[in-house]
């Protein structure tokens, strides 16, 4: 079954269009969730700083917008082949319920 | 011009350790205030628990526990640590405060061990890795050769010298911290402990005394004083498991006690703690803890 947080699974999905900044993942989480997920900037860093040291995404160029830094993260080829697995293991999860879905009897 | 809310985040961003501050404080208030758009003045309760519960797994993290399984064993050192602070409280309390008291389960020569109960909670404090243990493991063995030897102090003793009390108490108050202590020396765990801890020292003596004569107040004391923190301790596993373990050990450690008073009682009309009703509240508690913080371990580590 799933072995990475949702959160963490989305972080890297947003980041498979290319590098952005900590605001720009937490926009593009919502809209990869359709507003499902609203990941707060404590939940963020905590777990960008993880997946730095884990080699999953690396920390790029940084830049100053209106006095505040900015810096962008890309993922890593260990971080996109880590996001691949986990939604192939997500795809078969979801697969076992739909069948049985699909083909169960609704009782009255 | 810095805003008070750009303030208010910097106020919050300080709980994190100062290394990483310095590699992603700027970059967090940064996004901070980009994420509030303009439209707040304070720090939502959603962002302001998030960032406490981030600065908690960041401290974790910098302790250099790298498994779930080393935290667990840091929770069990915290447990171990905690009861011996309780033996040196509680044998200072025996052989000062309370001359002419009658402490149950506890002999003469226990009193006059005080020192050395001192010195092993020092040592665990200091994470000294030879003397801790050594110490631990002398004066653990001291005490249960005085108890083994001056049986007749063990309440609701048989006529064959041996109780469930005695029992409970040599493995509960003795053997399950140096246990711990003297197998976590042995695998080079000897981890130095905050002076913060010392705060825990009087509620986890005020868990242990259960058993002894106690009157009734400081009954009610325990109660107020350890409740609420235990129950603090399992509202913050899923920020930091290790108190919930060490409090695990600490209330295991009292059950038998419990246990073995409530196995006892022979329908003494003993109040609420060492009742079946007071064991089972207790057994649920210690339940909660032993569960929670392990699970908590577990998915601090997951990605």
């Amino acid at each position: 079954m799933s072995s990475m947080r949702r959160p963490t699974y989305f972080i890297l999905a947003s980041l498979l269009d290319g590098p952005l900044h900590g605001y720009g993942i937490i926009k593009r989480t919502l809209e990869l969730t359709e507003g499902d997920l609203a990941l707060t900037a404590g939940t963020l860093y905590g777990a960008l700083g993880r997946l730095v040291d884990e080699g999953l995404i690396a920390a790029g160029k940084s830049e100053h917008v209106a006095g505040r830094e900015r810096r962008y993260y890309e993922i890593t080829e260990v971080g996109r082949e880590a996001v691949r697995q986990e939604s192939i293991e997500l795809s078969a999860a979801a697969r076992v319920v739909q069948q049985r879905l699909a083909g169960s009897v609704v009782l009255p | 011009v810095t805003s008070r809310l750009e303030r208010r985040y910097r106020r919050l961003v300080r709980f994190y350790p100062a290394e990483w501050r310095q590699r992603y404080g700027e970059e967090l208030v940064g996004t901070l205030l980009d994420a509030s758009e303009g439209r707040r003045r304070r720090p939502s309760p959603r962002e302001a628990a998030a960032l406490i519960a981030g600065a908690a797994r960041q401290r974790i993290r910098q302790t250099g526990i790298s498994a779930p399984a080393a935290v667990v064993r840091d929770g069990l050192h915290i447990g171990a640590t905690l009861i011996v602070a309780a033996n040196a409280s509680i044998s200072i309390f025996a052989a000062y405060a309370g001359s002419g008291t009658r402490v149950a389960g506890m002999p003469s020569e226990w009193r006059k061990a005080e020192l050395l109960w001192v010195l092993a909670f020092v040592a665990l404090m200091q994470g000294s890795r030879i003397l801790a243990p050594a110490l631990v493991a002398v004066v653990a063995g001291i005490c249960a050769t005085s108890l083994l030897l001056e049986v007749s102090h063990v309440p609701f003793t048989t006529s064959n010298g041996w109780s469930v009390l005695l029992v409970a108490t040599i493995v509960g108050r003795l053997l399950v911290p140096a246990v711990i202590v003297v197998w976590l020396a042995a695998r080079g765990e000897h981890p130095a402990r905050s002076p913060l801890w010392l705060l825990a020292v009087a509620p986890a003596a005020s868990v242990l005394t259960q058993g002894f004569d106690a009157p009734l107040s400081i009954g009610v004391t325990t109660v107020a004083l350890t409740v609420p923190l235990l129950i603090a301790a399992l509202l913050c596993a899923p920020v930091d498991p290790r108190p919930a373990i060490g409090a695990a050990v600490l209330v295991a450690a009292s059950s038998l006690i419990l246990v073995a008073v409530a196995s006892e009682d022979q329908g003494q009309g003993l109040p609420i703690p060492f009742t079946w009703t007071g064991t089972a509240i207790v057994a649920a508690l210690l339940t909660s803890l032993a569960v929670a913080g392990p699970v908590a371990a577990v998915r601090a580590f997951r990605r």
